[in-house]
């Protein structure tokens, strides 16, 4: 019976284990270029995670869709590289907790910039106003689409990814252009009295 | 000084010229770069507009959070994040997303799992992926090792199968109620349409049946009822949901209701521009109400929403249908005519086709 077991585990991991790796190797890339055999150890520690406390992660999952067991386990792989290295990165923050020359150098900088850091948050509170305000042919996610975008430095694409906002790439370059251009014209610098076209 | 206005440069070419968004407008838009160039070379005012134009952009190209953002008081728990941009349920998401837009560190969270998640791998990344080695039987092992904590060992093939099992089980289930669900008011509108069709024109998913005349305050199809039970109990939870908005405008238009069906229809065709059914039905809403309070206004926007329609599929009969109609109620004789023959050569056979054919004659014998 144990064979068959084993049996059952090698279907599981020959059927999901590429998907798994190529999740793996792309988080692990966000902290440090991985190597294939660090890749190796976190698609195993991806499944065994789905063992733990009673397969409690595989009971308490809840399909919506279709393809929902498939990001279910996606999902898993992400949370498993994340936590690799954030457990990594903390352990040597311990053993480096000295600040040099340089970093307090970078902390004197930070303060000298704190006036340009000002303008930007009343800049920033100007914009969210404007966005947050009721508008004709608004979308319920212009405010996200826009920040996301400008603050978070996402592209369309990536935005157009995030099933709460959907609606594809065209939709979202769309909602952009037509964010942009309704803020530049807020933020529009005053202009030259013998210059504007009449 | 006409001449010299509609030589300035305008809005949408300002946006071309700038090109903030790449793809957004497709073609560059007005007129070419080479007249731009030569016409902002001559007129001051108009390089002046495009530099303000310019320095505005630059400020918001500035407000981007560049430096690694560090976690806040008020940041959700990082673990969200995949589990968001993979579209599971997550607690509070919204928040959690109208959070993200102005936080640099989770928006960077989000960002990172949203690449992750991206199925298409590069060359370099499989070729990576060959070079893998997980030993099947070694881990099989593993896990077999780990299960039978909770999984007796005697039997753990069948437990191993039965979890598996249900959670694919639980998969398809889930998919197919979230479908049923969601179809469901759709597919009982429809019906309800058909069983007392109450108007010449049609909606978009429904099959034909003969107009009929109400006399009195009838009791409405029990297709309807349903409906309009289904959405009291499940349209809040989906006020977003472009399906449900569909649904709640279709309602509201088959119980005569043209204002709050246009105002639903309008919001579910703004979240899904590309859906020819929302749009149609949203055309029929405008007609109707343009009809009901006598505004050519509504009539000229039906027109205008299936002309939409039929420019991205032209031979989508129930558009070429009701937009038969509507030129009809604009007194477009030609026009309708030129709709009826087309609509019959796309069907010439069904009920809808005896009706096309009916209005066709009647507008060649009028001579409209």
């Amino acid at each position: 019976m144990e064979s068959g077991a084993e049996d059952a585990w090698r279907e599981l991991v020959g059927r999901t284990r590429r998907l798994i790796a190529l999740v793996v190797l792309r988080t692990a890339r966000h902290w440090t270029e991985p190597a294939p055999a660090l890749v190796e150890d976190l698609v195993q520690d991806t499944y065994l995670k789905l063992c733990e406390k009673q397969c409690r992660a595989l009971r308490e999952f809840q399909p919506h869709n279709q393809d929902a067991l498939f990001s279910f386990l996606k999902v898993i792989a992400i949370n498993v590289t994340n936590d690799h290295f954030k457990s990594e990165f903390a352990q040597k923050r311990r053993t480096e907790k000295v600040i040099g020359l340089n970093d307090a150098a970078e902390l004197i900088s930070d303060q000298s910039a704190g006036k340009a850091a000002m303008e930007q948050e009343v800049l920033f509170r100007q914009i969210d106003g404007l966005l947050c305000a009721p508008r004709t042919s608004a979308h319920p996610k212009d405010r996200e689409i826009f920040w996301l975008y400008y603050r978070g430095g996402m592209s369309a694409r990536a935005i157009a990814e995030i099933p709460a906002i959907g609606g594809g790439v065209k939709f979202v370059e769309r909602r952009l252009a037509r964010l942009t251009a309704d803020v530049r014209d807020a933020v529009l610098p005053p202009e030259n009295p013998e210059g504007e076209p009449s | 000084m006409d001449r010299v206005n509609q030589d300035h440069i305008s809005s949408v070419e300002i946006d071309s010229l700038l090109g903030v968004i790449p793809g957004a407008g497709g073609e560059p838009e007005g007129r070419p770069l080479e007249e731009l160039s030569r016409h902002l070379f001559g007129c001051d005012a108009c390089a002046q507009l495009l530099e303000r134009h310019r320095l505005a952009q630059k400020t918001l190209g500035e407000i981007r959070v560049n430096a690694p953002h560090p976690r806040g008081i008020g940041c959700p728990p990082e673990e969200c994040w995949p589990s968001l941009a993979a579209g599971l349920p997550v607690e509070d998401g919204d928040a959690a997303l109208a959070h993200a837009a102005t936080c640099g560190h989770c928006s960077e969270l989000m960002n990172s799992a949203l690449l992750s998640l991206r199925n298409d791998p590069t060359p370099e990344e499989e070729a990576f992926l060959d070079r893998l080695s997980v030993d099947l039987g070694d881990l099989a092992r593993r896990l077999q090792a780990s299960a039978p904590r909770v999984l007796p060992r005697r039997d753990a093939f069948s437990r191993i199968w039965a979890m598996a099992a249900s959670v694919l089980v639980a998969a398809a289930a889930g998919w197919w109620m979230y479908h049923r669900i969601n179809a469901a008011p759709l597919t009982l509108l429809s019906d309800a349409y058909a069983a007392r069709r109450t108007m010449d024109l049609r909606i978009a998913a429904a099959p034909f049946a003969p107009e009929v005349a109400i006399r009195g305050s009838a009791r409405p199809p029990a297709a309807l009822l349903d409906a309009q039970a289904a959405l009291a109990s499940h349209f809040e939870r989906h006020s977003q949901d472009p399906q449900w908005l569909h649904a709640r405008g279709l309602a509201d238009l088959l119980s005569g209701k043209y204002g709050e069906a246009v105002d639903s229809l309008l919001q579910a065709n703004r979240i899904q521009p590309e859906s020819a059914d929302i749009a149609i039905d949203l055309a029929v809403g405008l007609a109707q109400k343009g009809r009901n309070e006598g505004r050519a206004a509504d009539l000229e926007s039906a027109e205008t929403t299936l002309n939409g329609v039929l420019a991205r599929q032209p031979e989508n009969p129930p558009a070429c249908f009701d937009r038969a109609l509507v030129r009809e109620d604009r007194q477009e004789g030609k026009l309708a005519l030129e709709d009826w023959e087309h609509y019959l050569q796309l069907d010439g056979s069904s009920g809808w086709a005896g009706e096309a054919r009916e209005h066709a004659e009647r507008i060649r014998t009028s001579g409209q």
